[in-house]
């Protein structure tokens, strides 16, 4: 126990220091939950809005308990989706791991202290989807000291499962399929693995609450929270969590809570007999020792320009590094082939043909620069590649400050290169939904043009908040992306922001459009050269002080 | 040539990690930093390459100062830092054509360079492998050549030998002197005191921030006759500081 507490200790400090220099390290840190908190807002307002409409629609039957039971498996499912990509990242393919192997420390331990930093991380998420859920049930008078007491509770616990589900998974993988020692091949096939398991799940899922409606309408007819059953298929332990909640009841929390003990008990036991024999051998990266040939070496030696060799080596990094490929890269690519792989799963092709195809008129024209503004904020933002880009340098920071390359030039291979992957992932998504809402080519082309100008504008925004305050001290590369503040702020904005927008369309008479977009585009133009001037600015600046 | 400048570097607004040094690092010749551990040597080698600003004074290569023009001064030397875990996940020829992209070094050249110092540093079959497979070793010549590749006319090596097999750690010490021979600066840190002796035209000793010591070993040992070996000098001249 005094190595599990040591460990994580140490393992929790490695991965949340954010300064190289221990100075206005306390105040930058409020300052960021202050900023953080503020960007919430309005993504928690419609979250709370649509749960108040929930519970008010379930109460008349006495089904209000699945809206809570909702929000929690909305939170466990996306700690299970997340955690399978950041779970290999942190127990087998972190630095500290070559560290860790010869010290005198139990499997379990190594893991336990492991899978409590992933824990804590997961918190944010959890309390962003079910802190709005709980808060409107209190504004609504079903809450009580023993609601919030158990909610407490079940709050801690939640991503246990989820956490475990996806760690039992892993361990698995890496300790019976030699295959996926090999970092390059784990890159490329756990990519695949991801939409499977998305896809899979989303298909399960939606088969468990449409598939069969009489049992559905039977479940509603008996209410007393009946319909949270229904959560209980994959995570057994949510409707227990719910009902002691609702409730108030201390049997239901105590089920919850023993279910949660003996997923722990499962995972330790998998550890202490998985773990070394997975991560043993892991780190080495395979050599060919092969020699050049001639026509090859002259074929590579040939000239390039500064940005272009800066751009070529930041993609080979991110590509090449597992935890960078799996929250930078491959996340955008699989955003949308899980949508489209939904959507044809699930038969709604014949429904999307039935939707009436989007008019050809000058008010749709202008919706498609705000759209297109949409989603060149959300994909700059949501693979965090700009808002990474310099404290993914770590200790190769100084590199950036004795090359003769200025930080302009730098910081502008860096912007292009996450431009370049928001942009491929904006085709991506838009290259099939045309096909699918057979948007017309005009529409296409405004999309591609507008959101091409939002991405750079995210990305640079991105770079800037990195540059001001790079994360360069770290043991793991995953601290670098995953538990970097900097990469949060741009993707829950970039997040919020696209919502926002589009809702003020929707909600704003059509013959505002034309004037709401272009003012939005205005801005995202005069944006650019400011973000981009202060970013060389900022850069001149910081950069002095940082080592 | 380097000249520093009555250079200080204060740490925390109070501890002086630097103090006044002034010294000037002649063209021609191999200098050896030497001193204990935090004695200023890392400090002082990221003040002249620009990854820190004195506090004080000022620091010229070549006659361009680090500070006024980065660029022109960053193009006068190649750097290979203490630490030759750096991006492991390129290739090693990827990782050379990058340096040798970032210094704009001519393909034919480069190409002719890549082939010589694959050849010195015994490295022709590990160029097409990641450089996260490389033992230390490797791992610090490729560095190494990454510097040689663009040719540059100051050198300065932090701890250059480290790791370094007799035959690479030989070779090395060879182009030093070569290099320093055509009229070129090579500026090395190390703590080994019998390569020091070997290959230094001069040593600038270092200790809590000062320069106690710059000039010939034959100087230093003539003037502690009374001592028997280099090492016993170092003690000395360092525990008078």
């Amino acid at each position: 126990m005094r190595n599990y507490i040591a460990l994580t200790k140490v393992l929790l400090k490695n991965s949340t220091g954010t300064l190289s220099d221990g100075k206005a390290r306390k105040s930058w840190t409020v300052l960021i939950f202050i900023l953080l908190a503020v960007c919430f807002i309005p993504l928690l307002v419609p979250l709370y809005k649509f749960y108040e409409l929930m519970i008010q629609a379930y109460a008349p039957i006495q089904q209000s308990g699945s809206v809570l039971a909702l929000s929690l498996y909305l939170s466990a499912f996306i700690t299970f989706f997340f955690s399978l990509f950041m779970i290999p990242g942190v127990f087998y393919f972190s630095r500290d791991i070559q560290n860790l192997l010869y010290l005198p420390l139990k499997p379990a331990t190594i893991l336990a202290s492991k899978f409590t930093v992933c824990l804590l991380y997961e918190y944010i998420f959890e309390a962003f989807l079910t802190i709005p859920a709980v808060y409107a049930f209190f504004t609504l008078g079903y809450g009580s000291p023993m609601f919030l007491i158990a909610f407490i509770l079940v709050f801690l616990t939640l991503p246990i499962l989820p956490l475990v589900y996806s760690s039992l998974i892993t361990m698995l993988i890496m300790r019976f399929i030699p295959f996926f020692k090999d970092r390059d091949k784990f890159n490329l096939v756990s990519g695949f693995l991801g939409v499977i398991v998305g896809v899979g799940f989303s298909m399960f899922i939606q088969q468990l609450n449409f598939a069969d409606v009489t049992q559905m309408t039977s479940m509603l007819m008996q209410g007393q929270n009946s319909l949270i059953a229904v959560f209980s298929y994959v995570f057994p332990n949510i409707s227990y969590a719910a009902l002691a909640c609702i409730d108030g009841d201390i049997l239901q929390l105590l089920i919850y809570l023993a279910m949660v003990l003996a997923a722990l008990a499962i995972f330790l036991g998998f550890a202490k007999r998985l773990y070394f024999k997975g991560a043993i051998g892991i780190s080495e990266s395979k050599s060919s020792r092969k020699r050049f040939s001639e026509k090859a070496l002259t074929k590579q030696s040939a000239k390039k320009s500064v940005i272009y060799s800066y751009m070529m080596k930041e993609i080979r990094l991110l590509v090449r590094t597992p935890i960078y490929f799996l929250n930078c890269v491959s996340i955008m690519f699989l955003m949308p082939i899980i949508l489209l792989i939904s959507f044809v799963s699930q038969g709604s092709l014949d429904l999307l043909s039935q939707i009436p195809s989007i008019p050809f008129s000058r008010e749709w024209i202008f919706a498609m620069i705000l759209i297109g503004c949409a989603l060149g904020i959300l994909y700059s933002n949501m693979n965090m590649i700009s808002s990474t880009a310099i404290s993914r340098e770590g200790q190769n920071f100084n590199f950036m400050k004795y090359i003769p390359v200025s930080y302009i030039d730098q910081i502008k291979a860096k912007t292009l290169v996450g431009f370049l992957f928001s942009e491929i992932g904006i085709l991506i998504l838009l290259i099939p939904a045309a096909v699918l809402l057979k948007l017309p080519l005009l529409y296409g082309a405004i999309i591609i043009i507008t959101s091409a100008a939002a991405n750079l504008m995210g990305n640079l925004i991105g770079i800037l908040i990195d540059i001001i305050h790079p994360k360069l001290v770290w043991e793991q590369e995953a601290a670098a992306v995953k538990q970097n503040i900097n990469s949060m702020i741009p993707l829950l904005v970039g997040m919020a922001l696209p919502v926002g927008m589009i809702f003020l369309m929707f909600k704003l008479d059509s013959d505002y459009w034309t004037m709401y977009s272009i003012l939005i585009l205005i801005i995202v133009i005069v944006l650019i050269p400011i973000l981009y001037k202060a970013a060389d600015k900022l850069a001149e600046k910081r950069f002095r002080t940082l080592q | 040539m380097i000249e520093i400048k009555h250079v200080t570097k204060i740490y925390g607004g109070t501890t002086k990690a630097v103090d006044d040094i002034d010294i000037t690092l002649p063209t021609g010749e191999i200098i050896g930093f030497i001193g204990p551990n935090g004695a200023g040597k890392t400090t002082t080698i990221k003040m002249i390459t620009g990854v820190l600003a004195p506090d004080e004074g000022e620091i010229l290569i070549n006659g361009k100062n680090i500070v006024k023009e980065p660029l022109e001064a960053k193009r006068e030397f190649g750097l290979v830092p203490d630490n030759a875990d750096i991006f492991l996940r390129l290739k090693g020829i990827e990782y050379l054509n990058f340096i040798a992209d970032i210094y704009q070094v001519d393909g034919a050249v480069r190409k002719k360079r890549i082939e010589q110092l694959s050849k010195t540093f015994e490295m022709e079959s590990a160029l097409q492998d990641k450089i996260l497979s490389y033992s230390h070793g490797m791992r610090q010549k490729i560095v190494i050549m990454g510097v040689l590749i663009t040719d540059p006319n100051v050198w300065i090596l932090d701890e250059p030998l480290t790791g370094l097999d007799p035959q690479s750690a030989y070779s090395l010490k060879e182009m030093m002197r070569e290099h320093a021979s055509r009229g070129n600066t090579v500026f090395f840190s190390t703590h080994v005191l019998e390569v020091a002796e070997r290959l230094c035209d001069k040593v600038a000793i270092i200790n809590k921030g000062k320069i106690i010591y710059f000039g010939t070993l034959e100087d230093l040992k003539a003037a502690h006759s009374e001592l028997n070996s280099l090492e016993d000098i170092f003690l000395e001249v360092i525990s008078h500081a």
